[in-house]
């Protein structure tokens, strides 16, 4: 998919077959009660609206005789950092939960602002540290939020 | 640069050292309580909490935080209240008969009737039939007429599906042998402006709103067993040749799996604001009628109501038999 | 509800005390900070500072209720233009071309210009409240469901503008963006929608989790990709030399999003999120050069910002002459209000004539204030793009979990985050533009029940929508502006599909 065109028509395609999905999946809704609009409406309609405009797009890109331009992908070293950066989040996520919202926060941070430039690993874990604890005095003691406190300071 | 980072941390810790030293121990409720609302602000339930909120506070010591959860008639609510932490700092307005008859009704509403967790019923409001004040009905027997002669046409406006506007409609479509199309909004908050422009032809709402908009609305008609003290000139349906007796319970519910001591604490929580005479006052001037149903009674309530509406609604065709 | 000069005087008396004056300033201030955060909106600041309305004589307190409402207003705004995280839904239109300025290094001009429109707005918003409000509340009442529909519909087919030459691309976002906003339970019958069987996917998917996603992290993707040293490395220009020149540009501007922002506003359910993109089209639409907008044109930060405060100070004509609340933020001053004995309903007004004027009185102090309290920080603000993106790119990050994390407190909301964020970047990369999966899913709920409504009193008939004058209005307007981007698609002909002009 080095090119627009080529992207599209493969887009095109992909979006239609979503399309045809959402269709399958909307036959599951139940339409019992009494209304004039099916619940199902909706979703057939952005079902359909899917599968048009995606065959539309690839058809289109297909008999494009024109420019084609070269999309501007990430390299090497771009695809890794952007790997570790959605990772990393990922992990922070799935880490609130069990370990509490200024702990994971901190170990987030001091990751990514240690990734993303190695040399200052002090400041990582300064601003690591310091937003951990902001997140607790601020978030969960002083406006009350209910995030999870975690292991440090649950109780 | 790196001394103030180190400074700046040092202050944090010790304030949060400060902070965990004076927490509050233990015990319930130490925290806000966020109290979901099923429907529009300005409804019933709304303006109900609104009432409750200042006097809980200051009995459970807690914040109280109103939040609104709208859609599918309240169904949205609940089955986003059965997902919730059973900590018992999140409650939500619990309403019959919609909680009994939307599993029912639905194919799959997101939860089931029992999950509710009952902590207590506080108060009640009989269906209202309501025109507007330049309305050509007069009576409720001028309004049947109308429906005779035009099908279909005549549109009722009601909080909800599957609710007690909603079900009052068809148990008056039943009786009276006409045929009214029910047109829900998210709560009496969006009816009320249905009604004020003129876009349905009357409301089937509740005995809150016959009282705060005397001035604009005209009510034919009260789904009560006696004529309500606070309006006195309204006759029922039951007076008029139809009996239809049906309104709204309304009280909170936790999620599945709260502790039962937990529940009990906010049960007399809300038992206190409303045996207040001042709260009392305000609830009966705006056309409430106070109940006062604890855990074990409105269990009872709830199962007794369940069983009698799934013969209804079978009566009625709203579900297979 | 009688206006009289004498009214409004007294009202100003009592608003201009020294502590009602202070604590219009705490909450111009709480509210501010609040609205920098996504997801904690103005209704979670109020929330939160509600143990001090306690304590505070009742006209303090439902003034500081009102400032931090405001507040909040500014706040999402400030953070839409520097680092690309929309505060609500309203803030979105803001991000499109705030944050392309921030990136020219103009972001000291973009706040100044958010901040000046929304005091000129709300000051003339203000104005028109105290003068027409009892005339403006029977406007209100008259959208019915039809009428809601038509609008709604409207503002869909303004996606036609918003995709550019992209149309096919853009009408698959709006496609997506509608389908996201189905997930869950029907609003009319509560029927289980895409759900799957799952319980979580019951509650459906909530917008700002889509909207952080698709603007903040993907946005931070790209950057980490780039490699980028900040988000501006240039010299911030300073916004005070250009002042008036921006101001000049935007006068027009001004007056008619302020126009947009109070009549939508006045309609219950009718939120800002759709005023300010409503506004932001006809700019757009209206200008000589209709392609600067998403590149940085002043003019597209301008008309949301003061679409915004328009239709925030309109809410209140629904709520002191009918005691309505149309949003949550509405319903909470109203709770103020009773809990300090005063009856909600139409007669509110009559009855205590005093109290909701000086209530009035303080709004007009209230914008001043956020004026004087905004302007000075703009420069302040605006230095946050020059900060290395190495710490930026990550706290960012924090800001946007925790701010979607606070929506339920589940952090299913914070993976479908992660989710959108993905999408964006890729869709940023396949070039789709992104306004329409917002604005589609902003107005997929409140599009179906109205049409589900009016389908049910006019039992079934289309024509409905067509044989009501405004509502009439409204769907000739939609054909018309679909009829004409589909024109411009068919004879543009050539290769735009593949040229497609990303936001």
């Amino acid at each position: 998919m080095k090119t627009q065109r080529v992207a599209d028509i493969a887009v095109g395609c992909f979006v239609a077959l979503f399309g045809i999905f959402v269709l399958f999946a909307s036959t599951w809704i139940s339409v019992a009660g009494v209304h004039r609009l099916s619940p199902r409406t909706f979703p057939h309609v952005v079902g359909l609206l899917l599968v048009c405009c995606g065959i539309g797009l690839a058809l289109k890109s297909w008999t494009l005789r024109g420019e084609d331009f070269a999309i501007a992908w990430p390299d090497g070293v771009g695809i890794r950092t952007i790997t570790v950066t959605l990772v990393s989040l990922a992990g922070y996520i799935a880490l609130m939960d069990p370990l509490g919202l200024p702990l994971s926060t901190f170990l987030y941070l001091t990751f990514a602002i240690w990734y993303l430039n190695r040399s200052r690993w002090l400041m990582a874990l300064t601003i690591g540290l310091i937003t951990g604890v902001i997140s607790y005095v601020l978030f969960i003691r002083l406006l009350g939020l209910s995030f999870p406190a975690g292991v440090l300071f649950e109780g | 640069m790196k001394r103030l980072a180190i400074g700046f941390l040092v202050l944090f810790v010790a304030l949060a050292l400060v902070g965990v030293a004076a927490a509050g121990t233990a015990g319930f409720p130490n925290k806000r309580i966020t109290y979901n609302i099923c429907f529009n602000p300005g409804g019933e339930s709304d303006i109900t909490a609104r009432f409750q909120e200042g006097p809980l506070k200051k009995i459970l010591g807690v914040d109280i935080a109103i939040n609104y959860k709208i859609g599918g008639g309240g169904a949205l609510c609940w089955s986003e209240l059965v997902q919730t932490k059973p900590d018992g700092y999140t409650i939500a307005g619990h309403n019959l008969p919609h909680t009994a008859l939307q599993p029912l009704e639905m194919g799959n509403a997101g939860y089931k009737t029992l999950d509710l967790k009952s902590i207590y019923y506080f108060e009640s409001t009989p269906n209202l039939l309501l025109v507007r004040n330049d309305s050509p009905y007069r009576t409720l027997k001028d309004f049947i007429e109308g429906a005779k002669k035009t099908p279909g046409a005549m549109t009722v406006g009601g909080s909800g599906t599957s609710s007690a506007n909603d079900l009052g409609t068809t148990m008056l479509n039943k009786a009276a042998g006409i045929q009214l199309t029910y047109v829900p909004f998210g709560g009496t908050g969006s009816a009320v402006p249905a009604l004020l422009g003129s876009h349905v032809t009357a409301l089937m709402s509740y005995s809150t709103m016959g009282i705060q908009y005397s001035g604009k609305f005209r009510a034919l008609a009260i789904a009560s067993e006696t004529r309500m003290e606070v309006l006195p000139d309204v006759p029922t349906f039951k007076e008029q040749g139809y009996d239809i007796v049906e309104g709204a319970y309304r009280g909170v519910a936790a999620p599945p799996g709260t502790p039962d001591d937990v529940v009990k604490i906010l049960a007399n929580a809300f038992e206190t604001v409303h045996k207040d005479p001042e709260v009392r006052k305000k609830m009966d001037q705006n056309g409430f009628k106070t109940e006062f149903m604890g855990p074990e009674a409105s269990l009872v309530l709830v199962k007794k109501k369940m069983v009698e509406y799934e013969v209804i609604m079978k009566e009625l065709g709203r579900i297979k038999k | 509800m009688g206006f009289s000069f004498d009214y409004l005087l007294q009202g100003f008396a009592t608003a201009l005390s020294v502590q009602n004056l202070f604590w219009a300033l705490v909450g111009c201030f709480i509210g501010t900070l609040v609205g920098v955060l996504p997801g904690i909106g103005p209704v979670s600041g109020i929330a939160i500072l509600l143990p001090l309305t306690t304590v505070l004589p009742p006209t303090s307190a439902i003034i500081m209720m009102a400032a931090i409402y405001y507040g909040a207003m500014y706040g999402g705004s400030t953070t839409a233009i520097l680092v690309n995280i929309p505060g609500e839904a309203s803030s979105v239109p803001t991000a499109i071309d705030g944050y392309e300025m921030a990136k020219q290094g103009k972001a000291g001009p973009a706040l100044a210009i958010s901040a000046i429109a929304s005091f000129v707005a709300g000051t003339l918003s203000v104005i028109a409240l105290t003068f027409f409000a009892p005339m403006l509340a029977e406007f209100a009442v008259v959208f019915g469901p039809p009428e809601y529909f038509a609008l709604m519909f409207m503002g869909l087919s303004l996606v036609i503008s918003l995709s550019g030459r992209a149309l096919l691309k853009g009408l698959i976002s709006m496609a997506l963006g509608l389908g996201a906003a189905l997930i869950g339970q029907d609003p009319l019958t509560g029927a289980a929608r895409l759900t799957f069987g799952t319980v979580t996917l019951n509650a459906g998917v909530d917008f700002i989790s889509v909207i952080v996603g698709l603007f903040a992290i993907s946005e931070v993707m790209i950057n980490v990709e780039q490699r980028i040293v900040a988000i501006s490395e240039m010299k911030i220009t300073n916004w005070m030399p250009t002042c008036w020149a921006d101001i000049k540009q935007c006068r027009w501007t001004m007056i008619r999003c302020t126009a947009v922002g109070f009549f939508l506003g006045l309609l219950p359910g009718c939120a800002p999120s759709v005023t300010t993109f409503v506004a932001y089209d006809l700019e757009k639409r209206l200008s000589k050069h209709p392609e600067r907008f998403g590149k940085g044109a002043i003019e597209g930060v301008c008309a949301p910002e003061g679409a915004n405060n328009a239709t925030s100070t309109a809410g209140f004509v629904p709520l002191f002459s009918f005691g309505l609340p149309t949003a949550p933020s509405m319903a909470i001053l109203l709770g103020g209000l009773m809990m300090y004995g005063l009856q909600p309903g139409p007669m509110l007004f009559a009855q205590n004539p005093q109290f909701v004027w000086a209530v009035i009185a303080s709004m007009y102090i209230g914008n001043v204030m956020l004026l004087i309290l905004n302007l000075p920080l703009v420069g302040m603000w605006a230095k946050i793009v020059n900060i290395p993106f190495y710490i930026l790119g990550p706290i960012i990050v924090f800001c946007a979990v925790v701010g979607t994390y606070s929506i339920r407190f589940q952090a299913f909301d914070v993976w479908v985050m992660l989710l959108f964020g993905v999408l964006g970047y890729f869709m940023r990369k396949l070039g789709f533009p992104v306004a329409p999966m917002v604005l589609a899913s902003v107005l997929a709920q409140m599009l179906e029940t109205a049409l589900g409504q009016a389908l049910l009193i006019s039992q079934g008939s289309v024509l409905i929508f067509f044989s009501r004058p405004i509502s009439a209005v409204f769907m000739g307007l939609a054909f018309l502006s679909i009829g004409r981007g589909i024109w411009a698609q068919v004879r543009a002909k050539a290769p735009e599909v593949a040229l497609e002009d990303p936001d």
